[in-house]
């Protein structure tokens, strides 16, 4: 028997799907088989998650006529994003996959906002893709794209430190999130013309989004435990660090 | 027979349990994080909320696992809604709407402080209503007329720390580490009660409200004005007067109470009842005033889920359960 946390499990054209994100603004939940969305809502709902998240799934569920029972996999959002948000996401996936014994993967909200913009139906975007999601205390939840992959771990960021780290590309960079309220022009400033606005539509994680992005790994590494991405350490660790560091 | 598995994440203890009929506790599962918590002086709600998060379904399976039975044998599953720290009982309450939906049982929602209640009821089926609850823990200290199960008075609370809080500063300021409210009280073991005439705040009041930070200032002050002269064979005198402070006035407004409302019972609950001299003060005034006194053991005087799923059943039985757009509520009253 394969240890549980190394369990490989194949996503395909068959696999009914059950995915969320919760790390944003938006409750987003969509339910597949496959690639093919069977039913999906994507709807702004700030303070609201944990209060809807449910009762939006069992009317998804009913609407396409889906057992939950029937459902091979939960896919969930794991951030970064509002820490409040993230837990009641990882909860509920949690929850639902332990008692009912289903696979759960945890996939990056960030990778999610980029496989948006990769794959606008709308517009062409070209060159490199860069998530900038408002992290609070004045700083940003960035990733960097180039082709659709990435080969960086996200950061939270000075926008004002990303912005000079952008400068170093040669491309136009697509910016995505809502930092862009907050951040907007600070960007268009330090990039001129190689910024990119995406449209407003993709600046949040999409739970469609994660189904595409379980179905293009198709294999994946389940585990038990799926953890939010935090980055951050809480405001008490990080002072606790800062006491040390000056004592020293 | 009833059995309910219920979840309590409303502070710094992840736990899981399951009760049948209220009284047979089948497992009772708590994982403490005070090691974490332990170098910040206090719980970090933030470190809570995370920590909360990841034990938190190894825990609910292995208070299923001890007992043998599927979910499917569950009647029902309950959870903490609050007081507590809102992140951390957000962490319960969405796990436990999804796994009650995924199982498709009845949801309850506890309160806390009922919880502490009835870590009585589970192990002492001679208590009977009305009777008069003193709670008492780190984040409470209450008086409570309870009707009945279920029908609830608040005569009166703390109007500023709560018992197990000061205990923990006063120990704090001690070097005693945190948290050291039980390390207090060991040392207060040996020391004479009556050594400092520390304030007892309120004790005339005419009300049920306490007061604690009074008493704070006055142990805070007397250490730092005898600085020169208190030596360490000094502490367990200034403990036991301190402890002693804070029992007078617990004990006094008990009695009070369980004769302002001509009840024969008196029950202590919350992690403070674990405390040698509030079990005994209060055992030896209610018997001089022909009440009846129960407590708990320790491990169900701090924070558990088997005094919230046995205070679950109750609802249970009432058919109050919940919808699946349920919220924590982290300033719920009793
Ligand atoms: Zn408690």
């Amino acid at each position: 028997m394969p240890d549980e946390k190394g369990k490989k499990i194949i996503i395909d054209e068959t696999s009914k799907i059950l995915a969320l994100d919760t790390s944003s603004d938006y409750l987003s939940i969509a339910l597949s088989k496959g690639d093919k969305i069977l039913n999906n809502v994507h709807l702004e709902a700030p303070r609201d998650h944990l209060a809807k998240l449910l009762p939006m799934i069992d009317e998804l569920l009913n609407a396409a006529a889906v057992n939950l029972l029937e459902i091979d996999v939960i896919l969930v959002g794991t951030g970064p994003g509002s820490f409040t948000g993230l837990r009641i996401g990882v909860a509920t996936a949690e929850g639902l996959a332990q008692s009912l014994n289903k696979n759960i993967i945890g996939i990056s909200s960030l990778d999610a906002i980029a496989r948006g913009i990769e794959r606008d139906q709308e517009h062409k975007y070209e060159g490199i893709v860069c998530t900038v999601v408002d992290a609070k205390r004045k700083e940003i939840y960035a990733k960097i794209f180039k082709q659709g992959e990435s080969d960086s771990v996200p950061q939270v960021l000075d926008p004002v430190d990303l912005g000079n780290i952008l400068k170093r590309y040669e491309e136009r960079v697509v910016l995505a999130g809502d930092g862009l309220l907050l951040y907007g022009d600070l960007f268009k400033e330090s990039l001129g013309e190689r910024a990119v606005f995406a449209r407003k539509e993709l600046w949040y994680p999409k739970a469609t989004l994660l189904v595409g992005l379980s179905l293009k790994k198709r294999a994946t590494l389940a585990y038990r435990n799926v953890r939010p991405i935090y980055i951050r350490k809480s405001e008490a660790e990080e002072r606790l660090k800062r006491l040390n560091r000056s004592q020293k | 027979m009833v059995k309910i598995l219920a979840i309590e994440t409303s502070c710094d203890e992840t736990a899981a349990a399951v009760v049948e009929d209220g009284r047979k506790i089948l497992s009772n599962v708590v994982a403490s994080q005070v090691d974490l918590h332990k170098r910040f002086g206090g719980v970090v709600p933030e470190i809570a909320s995370r920590s909360h998060q990841e034990v938190i379904n190894p825990v609910i399976k292995e208070a299923l696992e001890t007992t043998g039975l599927e979910y499917s044998a569950l009647d029902a599953l309950a959870v903490t809604l609050g007081p507590g720290l809102p992140g951390a009982l957000i962490v319960g309450v969405a796990t436990a709407k999804a796994i009650a939906y995924a199982i498709k049982k009845p949801l309850i929602g506890v309160n806390h402080l009922e919880g502490h209640l009835f870590a009585n009821y589970l192990q002492h089926p001679q208590v009977k209503t009305p009777l008069i609850a003193l709670i008492v823990s780190g984040g409470h200290t209450l008086l409570a007329y309870v009707k009945d199960w279920g029908e609830y008075e608040v005569l009166g609370q703390t109007l500023d720390d709560a018992a197990g809080e000061a205990f923990d500063k006063i120990a704090k300021f001690l070097g005693m580490g945190y948290p050291g409210g039980a390390v207090l009280s060991k040392m207060a073991e040996t020391g004479d009660p009556r050594a400092i005439d520390f304030p007892r705040a309120m004790m005339g009041s005419g009300d049920f409200n306490f007061s604690l930070s009074g008493l704070k200032t006055a142990v805070i002050n007397y250490i730092t004005k005898n600085k020169e002269s208190i030596t360490d064979d000094d502490l367990p005198d200034i403990c036991a007067s301190f402890e002693a402070a804070i029992v007078d006035v617990q004990v006094s407004k008990s009695i009070k109470a369980a004769k302002s409302r001509n009840v024969g019972t008196l029950i202590l609950a919350g992690g403070v009842a674990a405390n040698n001299r509030l079990r005994s003060e209060l055992e030896k005034a209610s018997k001089s005033s022909n009440i009846k006194f129960f407590y708990p053991s320790i491990s169900l005087c701090t924070d558990n889920a088997a005094m919230i799923a046995s205070a679950a059943y109750f609802h249970y039985l009432r058919k109050d359960f919940l919808t699946l757009a349920v919220e924590s509520q982290p300033n719920m009253g009793l």
